[in-house]
């Protein structure tokens, strides 16, 4: 394709100045999420055509309030504008204010002028403006700032058009600098310019205060390097104020009283509470509930289309493969689209309308301990669905503290997997009697949830301990004005997200459980073969039941014979396994729960003379189960978020070490309570 | 208003008098010159010396606050706005 030169766009902003707007109407479904260089941070890039067969790459860098980087966010968006690398650099940079916020927004704005960008200001949220009887002067305000000005609408496009003529005839601001160092900072920002090779005072000013070798150099102009970075936003905000009270009236009483008195009432601990939990209630029941019909629709589709396959080849290893190894891990791949793409609904509603920011803000004095935030909230309760979407779901987190955190500990919660296992361990060995009137069967699933919630808090808080947050960021956040979602905002989330689970997650999912399908179908004394008469290896023969009658001796302290190792390692794949894998082991027909806990109830331990399966062997597998990380898809999910193999082994390794020395002095303790 | 803040970076007393954090729902106040170095961050947020700050809403326990400044809401912990010395309260 004989494209010009790709132009490069960015778009810097404050955050909540409708960013994603302007970029998801700019590039529609053109985009790509990538990741920044050594950071666990997306990197949404898009392309857009800008006129005659003008193709530019715009980069939807995260929002800022300053140049000078306090965050992780701040640190990216300098170093993408001060790259070096010329085939990284940015030709024109967008800059974006919020029509009903001007003021803020033109801070960054000033400072991205002073660093030399061609630029053009995007005034977005117009709409809103026009219904609050907002006045800009655009003319003037574009005489003051010396670049474009151009008010657009990302609901109706409108402005559009004169954006990317703007943008392609983007020149740098004559008006410039905006801000002026004093004169005592002068020999040292020489002395930067010196080693930076020539450039503009601004880009050295940037540098020097944001460089730890270079703080005593500072210092000797009689300011730290904190204190300049105040003067200049003294400096900046005077200058924008004086300009604003010419070209900008705005007076929004009214609108603001309103708006405050609904904020007491999202805050307050009686009526916020009550809407904080409806909302929970209503993801949960979405996740759970909702999800199931297009879930139970993909496994019946799968299923009909593994029989199809089935009948139509002939049986031998290729068929074998297609209909047990390759579609079920391609299944498994599927049956999580629902719930991604029904969390990200949801979580993308939630930040879009503002009451996230309201979230965060009520939960910050009770999630502080564990070193986690409000944003918290959304994994752990939709942990309690399933464990791959709730990860996914820390993607909106700006603390990189938090977030692996939460996605080390959110696989604690009880996740809808665990279930099956937990129904037929609990029906075996906990009486169905009442206790109090309660069922004690119910009470103990109940516990099991609770020991799940209250391991991810306290895991976290110990984990927050154990490796603190140096750079930790303030709490210091902007409360977003309530908004009504922009539908193309929210589409674009979920799909965005949906394709890359699909692609990445999905290409790990698909091979580790073929892997483990070779695993449970060959074995020593049978491997694959071409003939057609090839029938896979019962599971006690395959390498999978080598492997765990192997890990037999290492599990006899749990009490579990060979049956339940081998059980244990078939169900890596996902807990839900366990109740299939048992229900071959002991020639049950079809994996219902009642039937194999039927066959398991008569099993008789051989040294005893009594029931294999007491409250001993019970508890203890229940305890194993609810620590394990028995799920690759969760593991698949963890190394495309965290983009570390590392972080998913140890967490993997971690959790089994907790799950065996749980599941060991339960069972010790029990047995030591009722002795035979 | 150019006067208090001097006035105030030269007497410590003055300043313990009112802190950020005490401000009532609904009251407003001006922004005085702390003595202490406070995060950059929030000057660049718009929360300067001279500004007038309102709270207008605050979590149960009254922390964290969230304050109206330069047109925006800034919500900060108690313990940062702990540090900033403001203006006998208005309004409210």
């Amino acid at each position: 394709m004989a494209v010009k030169r790709a132009l490069r766009v960015a778009l810097v902003g404050r955050p909540n100045t409708g960013k994603s707007s302007l970029f998801n109407r700019l590039t529609g479904l053109n985009q790509k999420v990538g990741n920044y260089p050594g950071v666990t941070m997306e990197r949404h890039a898009g392309l857009a055509k800008l006129g005659a067969g003008v193709l530019a790459e715009v980069l939807d860098l995260p929002g800022i309030y300053s140049l000078h980087p306090s965050s992780n966010d701040e640190r990216v968006v300098l170093q993408v504008l001060t790259t070096e690398d010329e085939s990284e650099r940015c030709d024109v940079v967008v800059g974006l204010a919020d029509g009903t916020n001007l003021k803020t927004c033109l801070f960054v704005f000033t400072q991205v002028l002073d660093l030399g960008f061609p630029a053009v200001l995007a005034v977005t949220m117009v709409d809103e403006m026009e219904r609050r009887g907002a006045e800009l002067d655009i003319p003037a305000l574009e005489e003051a700032l010396g670049v474009s000005v151009v008010p657009v609408n990302s609901r109706t496009g409108q402005g559009f058009d004169l954006l990317q003529a703007a943008i392609l005839s983007a020149k740098a601001s004559k008006k410039t600098p905006f801000f002026q160092p004093a004169g005592s900072h002068l020999p040292w920002l020489q002395k930067k310019q010196e080693c930076i090779g020539a450039g503009l005072t601004y880009r050295a000013w940037l540098d020097g205060l944001n460089d730890p070798d270079f703080a005593d150099s500072v210092r000797e102009s009689g300011r730290s390097p904190e204190r300049a970075r105040a003067d200049e936003a003294i400096q900046r905000y005077r200058w924008v104020n004086q300009w604003l009270r010419k070209v900008y009236h705005y007076d929004p009483v009214q609108d603001r009283r309103v708006a405050a008195r609904f904020d007491r009432l999202v805050v307050h601990p009686v009526w916020g509470s009550i809407m904080l939990f409806g909302v929970l209630f209503v993801l949960f029941q979405a996740l759970f509930y909702g999800a199931a019909i297009p879930m139970d629709a993909t496994d019946n589709g799968i299923a009909g289309l593994t029989k199809a396959l089935n009948k139509a080849l002939p049986s031998g290893f290729i068929n074998h493969f297609l209909t047990s190894g390759l579609l079920p891990g391609i299944a498994g791949v599927l049956i999580f689209l629902p719930q991604i793409a029904l969390l990200f609904l949801f979580l993308s509603l939630l930040e879009e309308s503002g009451y996230m920011a309201r979230v965060v803000f009520i939960m910050d004095r009770f999630m502080r301990p564990f070193g986690l935030s409000g944003k918290s909230i959304v994994p752990l309760v939709s942990g309690t669905a399933c464990a791959i979407p709730a990860v996914m779901s820390t993607r909106n987190m700006e603390s990189a503290q938090e977030r692996w955190l939460a996605i080390a500990v959110t696989p604690l919660m009880t996740c809808s997997a665990r279930l099956p296992v937990y129904a037929l361990i609990i029906g075996l060995v906990v009486p169905n009697t009442p206790w109090l009137g309660i069922s004690l069967q119910g009470l103990t699933l109940l516990g099991l949830y609770a020991l799940g919630f209250a391991a991810a808090l306290l895991g976290s808080a110990l984990l927050n301990r154990v490796v603190p947050d140096k750079k930790a960021a303030l709490f210091l956040m902007e409360m977003p004005p309530y908004r009504m979602p922009l539908l193309r905002n929210v589409f674009t989330a979920v799909w965005t997200r949906s394709r890359s689970f699909v692609v990445e997650a999905g290409k790990i999912i698909v091979s580790i459980s073929v892997v483990l399908w070779f695993l449970a179908s060959s074995g020593p004394k049978g491997l694959p073969d071409f003939s057609a008469d090839y029938q896979p290896l019962p599971i006690e023969e395959s390498y999978l039941g080598s492997i765990g009658r192997g890990i037999q001796p290492i599990m006899a302290p749990l009490g579990y014979d060979w049956k339940i190792s081998v059980a244990i390692a078939s169900s890596f794949v996902a807990r839900e396994v366990f109740v299939g894998t048992m229900a071959t082991l002991y020639s049950v027909d079809g994996d219902e729960i009642a039937p194999v806990r039927a066959r398991m109830a008569e099993e008789i331990n051989p040294d005893t003379g009594k029931p294999y399966f007491n409250l001993a062997v019970g508890v203890s597998l229940l305890l194993f189960y609810a620590f394990a990380l028995q799920c690759m898809s969760t593991i698949a999910v963890v190394v495309r978020e965290t983009r570390s193999w590392r972080f998913a082994l140890i967490q993997f390794s971690a959790y089994a070490l907790v799950a065996y020395l749980a599941a060991w002095s339960a069972f010790r303790f029990i047995s030591y309570l009722t002795p035979l | 208003m150019n006067l208090n803040t001097q006035q105030a970076s030269r007497c410590p007393t003055y300043l313990s008098l009112v802190k950020l954090s005490e401000l009532g729902v609904g009251q407003k106040a001006l922004i005085l010159q702390a003595n202490v170095e406070l995060p950059v961050k929030l000057f660049e947020m718009g929360c300067l010396p001279g500004e007038e700050v309102e709270l207008v809403f605050a979590a149960p326990f009254r922390d964290p606050l969230c304050f109206r400044v330069q047109g925006t809401l800034v919500s900060m912990r108690q313990e940062l706005a702990d540090l900033i010395p403001i203006t006998e309260p208005y309004g409210g």
